[in-house]
């Protein structure tokens, strides 16, 4: 990327470091515990929970 | 080019304990309930302006919500998030009253066939030739869901087939370019209201896009649009068009591999990755030649997502709201050997989109699994303070500060009653002016109605 480009970069960056938005994050628990995590917020009745959210459309 | 953009929100509502109240009354609540500065609910009317410089209302049976015109991609997101939580705390509250959980949902489709929007609005140039917007647009709408789709459970507009697939808009286009947003949906949409000096400029209503919960993505999402449109109105965007959008966008989205060769009109075929670094290429010129806001930061943020789509999609989970959804889709279908036809992948697919304390996504960020977003304290005075640098401001200030005074408020201008009773018109075709450093803080009605900067734009 260019000089230029780099130069617009000072003010923005502090802008990028009050919204970490790239930051990529330590991986802490791994992919199992936080789907038993998951498990306990979502409904048991898997179905009952995806048929009863109808929409009447939009735009 | 100075950058202007705004979101509109359609989020999805449902009350399982409630059948007796339909969409539009869920709304209706739901609106009635929002927890910051607005404008009064009058009679039948469900149109609220908020202190923020933002509109909460009633639209096709949804709660909507519409951003104040913010400057940056970053402005625009805190805003976005700001609106999620506001809808959200509004369902809560209507939760309360009820005694019934009242549950909004960041998604565009109910999966069964009907399908809401998330439009994207960016201010251009009426200079700039129509038919040079229809062309470019399809190929940078339909190639950007690669780095913009919400994911989605489910292919068809009903669900009739099982599978996962990048966007949620996908299967509800039919057309390259149309005004109806309702149905026979145009991936170019025609609609021309400015909200602005109508001479000067024109507001792109972009329909296409999905709603995404990743604040990374939303971000991305707006940004590498907006480069586009300023590298389009510059004259830099490449002349690089898909052969058939329509086609090319169900393509794209159920192409989970993104390997899919796309036909070009030159005849070659390319990539939806491809498509998209030509465009890069092109933005980043665009770019080194004028101010964009974020510039560097989206440039280096898109090309990283290009780079790591092409090496291993999985990769980008940790940013891009199809990837993520798809790990954790993946997850259980690994765990509790699920096929796709499975509801318990439709469950967390929705869940995905729920807001609020049930929050998936909010869970993902903590765990470390999903970027986070914008500081709580950024969202937080997002809530009831608007964008400093546009008419936004002029707006909020009235609302939150001079209700009392406030007779009617649209995007342009103001109806407003001073203490002499008089009534007093105030026009704001210039989107870019009215803006705090343009006006006096903290002074009685009639000093702002005497300041308002009555000059031809």
């Amino acid at each position: 990327m260019s000089e230029r480009i780099q130069r617009q970069r000072t003010a923005s960056v502090q802008r990028a470091e009050e919204a970490p938005l790239v930051v990529k994050q330590a991986q802490t628990d791994d992919l199992d515990a936080l789907l038993d995590e998951i498990d306990l917020v979502l409904e048991s009745d898997a179905e009952a929970y995806v048929k009863g959210f109808v929409q009447k459309g939009g735009q | 080019m100075p950058l202007l953009l705004g979101t509109e929100t359609e989020y999805g509502i449902t009350a399982p304990g409630r059948p007796d109240l339909d969409a539009h009354a869920l709304s209706a609540l739901v609106v009635e309930a929002c927890g910051v500065p607005a404008t009064p609910v009058v009679e039948d009317s469900r149109h609220r302006m908020l202190g923020n410089g933002a509109r909460f209302y009633v639209d096709h049976g949804h709660p909507e919500y519409c951003t104040p015109e913010t400057t940056s991609p970053t402005d625009l997101l805190a805003h976005e998030l700001a609106g999620d939580r506001i809808v959200a705390e509004a369902a809560a509250a209507v939760s309360q009253a009820l005694g019934a959980p009242v549950r909004v949902f960041k998604n565009n489709t109910d999966g069964k066939g009907q399908s809401y929007g998330y439009h994207e609005n960016y201010l251009l140039h009426r200079a700039t030739p129509w038919e040079a917007i229809e062309a470019a647009l399809p190929t940078v709408l339909v190639t950007r869901v690669v780095l913009a789709g919400a994911g989605r459970v489910g292919l068809g507009p009903a669900s009739t087939h099982p599978g996962y697939q990048l966007s949620q808009r996908a299967d509800f286009f039919a057309r390259v370019s149309g005004l109806d947003t309702t149905q026979n949906r145009g991936i170019v949409n025609t609609r021309d209201e400015p909200h602005a000096l109508p001479r000067d400029w024109r507001r792109l209503h972009v329909i296409a896009g999905d709603a995404t919960r990743s604040p990374f993505a939303t971000w991305l999402k707006v940004g590498v649009l907006g480069l586009c449109l300023g590298a389009l109105e510059a004259g830099l965007l490449p002349t690089v068009a898909l052969a058939d959008p329509v086609d090319a966008l169900r393509t794209v989205s159920r192409d989970l591999t993104l390997a899919a060769p796309l036909t070009l009109t030159e005849g070659t075929t390319a990539t939806a990755i491809g498509v998209q670094e030509r465009l890069r290429d092109a933005a980043t010129t665009f770019a080194e030649r004028e101010p964009f806001p974020e510039a560097f930061e989206l440039l280096t943020g898109w090309t990283q997502a290009l780079d790591d789509l092409r090496t291993d999609p999985q990769r980008t989970a940790d940013r891009l709201d199809w990837a993520a959804k798809l790990a954790l889709l993946n997850g259980y279908r690994t765990r509790d050997d699920l096929g796709w036809e499975h509801p318990k992948l439709a469950q967390v697919d929705l869940a995905w989109a729920e807001l609020g304390e049930r929050s998936l996504v909010t869970r993902l960020q903590t765990a470390g699994r999903l970027a986070p977003g914008p500081h709580a304290a950024t969202i937080e005075r997002a809530l009831t303070t608007p964008p400093a640098d546009t008419r936004a401001h002029t707006r909020g200030t009235w609302v939150a500060e001079h209700a009392e005074h406030v007779i009617a408020v649209g995007w342009d201008s103001l109806l407003v009653r001073g203490s002499a009773k008089a009534l007093h018109t105030l026009r704001m075709p210039d989107p870019f002016r009215h803006t705090a450093v343009e006006t006096e803080a903290g002074v009685s009605a009639d000093r702002l109605i005497r300041g308002h900067d009555r000059r031809e734009p």
